[in-house]
């Protein structure tokens, strides 16, 4: 057999901004028709590398090759030259245009006076979507589609655009269980056309599941590039926060308590079809269900952010009337989201000002004015407490820190105040393996002390590591209730689907 | 279950007084105005109604065109006054362009000419100061519009110089119809059809929908907002002196408070502030003349001049809430 050909050539690649090196001499090979995992903690310089590949940000040093010929990209347009896509994270398609559109943005064919010609982009994206099958029509408008057809349909895209090297950036981020199963299966023809990919992810089942050889970036340096079956997932892990970890997730020994901290009664809203929940001091009561089944909805019309049709919230035995935000606030109840940048953190402010935001009102002096000695005091003793990776608190934004770091600021300010009920939606989203770690202990240690917390997760693995009991949502309403040593994938799925 | 009904049904309000809601007003008033002054539902009347809705109607499409991007244009109605307020000291103090050039067609293109060049020039400064230097649109063109303003000022001397020279345009007639409908009717044609068939207009709808998705997928975005705020610019000052020749004069308050009465024609006719969703046709045609036609009522049923005013703020006022109410973007 011949020597397979190289698609994509890195070699020597430098990269520093503002003076502060991101990427030292990064060296790495992905051949013609192999699945490439690129997987390390946020910050260690992923998304850097994808940017210089791609054009977004210029390279100081290094050189790259794409199919031995040399590549120099300077913007988007280059890379989309030489035949490379990205499929990002967050996507890439405007939810405003029709799907054709969106296929010809980058290269409408024209008549006179520039006038799109629609009858030509129509058909030759019907012609792409009878090729993938996709369930839309040339002038469906994308914004009213689901996230997993919007990413067939820019896969669709970049095979049209004869994309011979395709990289994917944490594409199942948002993707329900079918989806990511669908995405997987293309992944998979796509390499059986030849494609060569790289494939980003912080889910390393994935990776082991897709990938040929993986490579490990850490702060800046590839420090493992080999075939997937030569490593397992905890040498993987290893490599990737460069010390040993016993453990993927904390041990306690706590029990579970008596008392009913929160109890949701019957609740009924737009997409909750009567879901009544008890939830005792100590417990992690985990939540499972597949996107769509109602379980964000069920936990936001609990804090009150949506309204109810029906139902009531207890707590410690007592209604809460006004059902609000506010009102959970003060009967002690947190809320953590999956969306940190919408509505967990004030990103453009100091890490500090984020710390002390919830506790403002306990630290007042006279006249209303904030207790500046006690808002400082108070700001150490959680950085220190849940050890947040940060220099000086009081200059350092909240965007300039990782996601995990970003995560555990979102908890402090709701530690300060110490409720005794959490309710957390999928408190490690784009967090990396190490800060996953210190968010279950931090989850942990709280429900040691007391606190009852409802926690929503995608991933299961993570709900059957530290949960005591598991939920799963179908469709709107409680499919089942696993203790925990009923816990087991197959269980859950079957109650999930 | 009460509440879930409760609640699709303002939503089925708000879709629906978003939707009809326009047309509803627009049959109500028209009824009212009507049966308050019979001279209100004449033919000369409704072409009054045009007339004045053609110029405003004209830089309201490059209203809409800079808020497809998400920018504003708060310098618009200066612009307007602005640009008049130069030819016309051009044509009359200045004495630079001599009124015997008004006896071919070569005055009044020369007229047209500087004014879409000089509204170009404004609306590159405008867009280059918002993309280039990242500065908020409202804050860089609200400066502009008050530099324009300042410098108009002088051109007039505080005085109200004399438009009247380009009266045979603004208040011509083409068979039996006002130039301005006409003009107003081709414009609305060709950028509708620049808006929703073209290469341009599809590219600032998707950096309006997605700015950093749009620089990826190779769009040249900075150059892109800077053409819509160019397009604005021109279609402000020819407006303007379209304008300023109906009236025959630039007085001193001239093209105040047009550029919110633009916003709001475009927002009513279903242009999103929040960038990514325009109609020219109906949507801006609509609003500019149902704000015109409101007006024009107001004064049939000899309504007091303080109420001009407040009347305006609360189209706006509406317009906007409507826009936010249906906006379903980042707000949950």
């Amino acid at each position: 057999m011949s020597e397979p050909k190289v698609a994509l050539k890195i070699n020597g690649i430098e990269k520093s901004f503002f003076g502060i090196p991101v990427l030292h001499g990064i060296n790495l090979s992905l051949n013609e028709g192999e699945v490439l995992g690129l997987v390390g903690e946020n910050g260690a310089g992923k998304s850097t590398l994808m940017n210089v590949i791609g054009g977004v940000h210029l390279k100081d040093a290094g050189t790259i090759e794409v199919f031995g010929n040399p590549y120099e990209p300077v913007s988007p347009k280059s890379a989309m030259n030489e035949g490379i896509a990205f499929i990002h994270q967050e996507l890439n398609l405007f939810s405003n245009l029709t799907v054709a559109e969106n296929m010809f943005l980058e290269n409408f064919p024209t008549g006179i006076g520039k006038v799109i010609d629609y009858k030509k982009i129509n058909q030759k994206a019907q012609e792409t979507i009878t090729q993938y099958n996709l369930p839309v029509k040339p002038t469906t408008v994308v914004g009213t589609v689901s996230t997993g057809i919007c990413q067939m349909i820019e896969i669709a895209k970049s095979q049209m655009g004869n994309a011979r090297i395709m990289i994917f950036d944490e594409p199942t981020t948002s993707l329900s269980h079918s989806e990511k199963e669908k995405l997987f299966q293309t992944i998979r023809e796509l390499q059986k056309k030849r494609i060569s990919i790289i494939y980003i992810s912080h889910i390393l089942e994935d990776v082991f599941k897709l990938c040929d050889s993986i490579a490990v970036l850490r702060d800046g340096r590839i420090v493992y590039d080999d075939k997937a079956e030569n490593i397992t997932q905890e040498k993987l892990i290893t490599h990737m926060v460069g010390r040993e970890i016993g453990q993927l997730y904390p041990l306690s020994d706590k029990s579970v308590g008596d008392e009913v901290l929160l109890a949701a009664n019957n609740i009924i809203s737009e997409k909750v079809k009567n879901i009544s929940i008890a939830l005792h001091q100590s417990e992690i009561l985990g939540m499972y269900g597949l996107i769509g089944s109602g379980r964000t909805e069920f936990v936001r019309t609990v804090y009150g952010l949506d309204s109810m049709s029906s139902g009531e919230i207890m707590v410690r035995g007592e209604k809460i009337t006004n059902l609000s935000p506010e009102t959970c606030i003060q009967h002690g109840i947190a809320f953590v989201t999956e969306d940190r940048h919408g509505a967990g953190l004030l990103l453009s402010k100091p890490v500090a000002d984020n710390l002390s935001l919830v506790k403002l009102r306990n630290i007042l002096k006279r006249f209303k004015v904030v207790d500046r000695k006690k808002e400082t005091e108070t700001v150490k003793d959680l950085i220190s407490k849940l050890n947040i990776k940060v220099t000086d608190p009081k200059a350092q934004t909240a965007d300039s820190l990782s996601g995990g770091n970003q995560q555990k600021i979102v908890f402090g300010k709701w530690i300060a105040v110490e409720p005794d009920i959490f309710i957390l939606d999928e408190p490690t989203r784009g967090v990396d393996v190490g800060a996953k770690f210190e968010i279950y202990s931090i989850i942990m240690k709280m429900a040691e002390q007391g606190a009852s917390i409802l926690m929503i997760s995608s991933e299961m693995e993570e709900l059957m590591g530290i949960c005591d009991r598991i939920l799963v949502i179908k469709d709107g309403a409680i499919s089942g209730e696993l203790k925990k040593k009923d816990f087991s994938q197959e269980a859950v799925i079957k109650l999930a689907l | 279950m009460e509440l879930t009904k409760k609640i699709n049904y303002r939503d089925n309000i708000v879709s629906l007084v978003s939707k009809a809601g326009v047309y509803i007003v627009f049959a109500v008033l028209i009824i009212w105005f009507s049966s308050a002054n019979k001279r209100f539902l004449t033919i000369d009347n409704l072409l009054l109604i045009l007339r004045q809705a053609a110029p405003i109607g004209i830089a309201a499409i490059g209203m809409t065109f800079v808020m497809v991007t998400g920018g504003i244009d708060i310098s618009l109605g200066r612009n307007m006054f602005f640009v008049s307020a130069i030819v016309s000291y051009m044509v009359g103090r200045g004495g630079m362009l001599p009124l015997s050039l008004f006896d071919t067609p070569v005055g009044y293109l020369l007229v047209i000419l500087i004014s879409v060049v000089l509204g170009c020039l404004i609306g590159w400064i405008n867009g280059e100061l918002t993309a280039r230097f990242h500065i908020l649109p409202f804050i860089v063109t609200l400066s502009v519009g008050c530099i324009l303003r300042g410098i108009g000022l002088w051109f007039t001397a505080s005085a109200t110089p004399s438009m009247v020279f380009f009266s045979p345009i603004a208040n011509g007639r083409v068979f039996g119809i006002p130039v301005v409908i006409i003009l107003f009717a081709v414009a609305l044609i060709i950028f509708d059809i620049v808006l929703k068939k073209t290469v341009f207009g599809r590219q600032i709808m998707a950096i309006g929908n997605a700015p950093n998705a749009a620089l990826k997928a190779g769009i040249n975005v900075r150059r892109t907002v800077v053409l819509t705020y160019m397009l604005c610019g021109a279609l402000a000052a020819f407006g303007g002196i379209l304008s300023a020749g109906q009236i025959g004069g630039v007085a001193l308050s001239f093209g105040e408070g047009n550029e919110f009465t633009a916003i709001s024609a475009a927002v009513i006719g279903g242009t999103s502030l929040f960038g990514g969703k325009a109609r020219i046709i109906p949507g801006t045609i609509v609003g500019i003349v149902l704000i015109t036609t409101i007006m024009n009522g107001l004064a049939m049923i000899n309504a007091s001049p303080y109420v001009y005013t407040i009347v305006r703020g609360l189209i706006i006022f509406a317009a906007v809430m409507l826009d936010s109410m249906h906006f379903k973007g980042y707000t949950k």
